[in-house]
């Protein structure tokens, strides 16, 4: 499959892994209004793309990304109006959570991440981050509020360290060592040069498991969110009896017995 | 808690399962990423107990691995010296706790708190304190009787 060009961002596929590298490295990979537009379309198609079977979200230079270009929002005598409707409609498509992409989603965080940056972290099924990697949310430092990333965030890890970085504001950094230990994310990289390639690691990892499993595990957990813990494992209990009967679960043991890799169906199939 | 040797791995959609009740029940009790990884990563990654117990999974590491049922018998005797009747009613506000909002699970909390004074072990509890003993508490009346938080 070709991928549309882009200006913000580089979409490709290596192996069973499909990238989507913010590339905006002059900016800190802040996001522009174009940049914004760009990731739903980018999301879109490596959702669709028949031959990827997990994504991989990183940047480019030194940042990971930075949250909204304020450069952009305090230049052009329009700033964050731009954004009123979508934000108070709540709709969404910059993230793979606004976009329901049910492939696994791994956010490799390279350096600084920033502000609006912890949506990439809030959602992603995984984040790996470079050891030289830090985090901090400077929203209330320049007037603004921090809700849907901090929101996501504290429905997946302790509470009490977000409640700081959003309170603290650019006044100080989390290390990617404290991330880890907070389960915000569960692997660092060291020497960090090597991200990419432990982040394509992981991935082809993944992607080794049947894809319809994981497209259901991934609603059901992602659905623990939503509910109360009966009725989610009742949401579950749906999701998990949806695989029943699929060739998959045929084709799991047997290739376990037969001590070879399975072959999945594809998720167009039908 | 574990012995310093377990280690922890879901190979479900390894094998074309699904997995949902055990890893929801965790993604609402632990931070929820190392668990996706987990479900999602299925057998080709296993967690060891020492990241468990950082993560907050579990509560205790033992090593020597052989020393695991002697700490958890020494554990569940540190528990059994507390009141059944207050540790059930506790129980119930916790997992309570899970199946709502945070107003609505102090709400439905309050009245755990409330159903228990008068009960004899506040007396006990506190005689037993003040006169350096350990207290002596009422066997547990049947289930039935206390309200569900389900």
């Amino acid at each position: 499959m070709t991928y549309s060009e882009l200006e913000c961002l580089r979409v490709e596929r290596r192996g069973p892994v499909g990238w989507l590298i913010n590339n905006r490295p002059e900016q800190l990979n802040a996001m522009s209004a174009r940049m914004r537009d760009e990731f739903a379309v980018a999301w879109t198609e490596l959702d669709r793309d028949p031959d990827v079977r997990v994504i991989v979200h990183t940047g480019e230079g030194r940042a990971f990304q930075t949250g909204v270009d304020v450069a952009e929002i305090a230049g052009d005598g329009v700033g964050m109006e731009r954004y009123r409707r979508s934000v108070e409609e709540f709709d969404l498509h910059f993230t793979s959570w606004h976009q329901q992409v049910w492939k696994p989603v791994i956010t490799a965080v390279n350096g600084l991440c920033a502000g609006g940056g912890f949506h990439w972290i809030a959602d992603a099924d995984m984040v790996i981050a470079a050891s030289d990697a830090e985090f901090f949310d400077p929203h209330v430092s320049i007037g603004q509020v921090v809700a849907l990333e901090a929101i996501g965030l504290i429905r997946k890890m302790p509470v009490e360290a977000v409640m700081r970085m959003a309170f603290v504001g650019r006044h100080e950094r989390l290390s990617a060592e404290r991330a880890y230990e907070l389960g915000m994310i569960s692997q660092i990289v060291d020497p960090p040069e090597r991200l990419r390639e432990e982040a394509q690691a992981l991935g082809e990892k993944v992607a080794r498991n049947s894809p319809a499993a994981m497209r259901a595990t991934k609603r059901a957990l992602w659905g623990a969110l939503e509910q109360g813990l009966t009725d989610a494992c009742r949401s579950g209990g749906q999701e998990l009896v949806s695989m029943w009967g699929h060739p998959d679960q045929e084709e799991g043991p047997r290739a376990f017995a037969e001590k070879r890799e399975p072959r999945w169906r594809d998720l167009t199939e039908p | 808690m574990a012995a310093s040797n377990a280690t922890f791995l879901d190979p479900h959609v390894s094998l074309g399962q699904v997995s949902a009740y055990e890893t929801i029940g965790l993604v609402r009790k632990s931070p929820m990423e190392p668990v996706v990884r987990m479900a999602l990563v299925g057998v080709h990654e296993r967690v060891d107990a020492r990241r468990a117990c950082q993560l907050g999974i579990l509560s205790q590491v033992v090593d020597p691995p052989e020393r695991l049922r002697q700490e958890a018998q020494e554990l569940a005797e540190k528990i059994a010296r507390n009141s059944p009747a207050a540790m059930r009613l506790t129980k119930q506000a916790l997992w309570g706790a899970l199946e709502l909002g945070l107003s609505d699970a102090r709400r439905a909390g309050a009245p755990a708190v409330v159903s228990m004074w008068g009960h004899p072990d506040q007396v006990e509890g506190a005689r037993a304190f003040v006169e350096k003993r350990d207290p002596v508490w009422q066997p547990l009346a049947p289930a039935g009787e206390l309200e569900s938080s389900r």
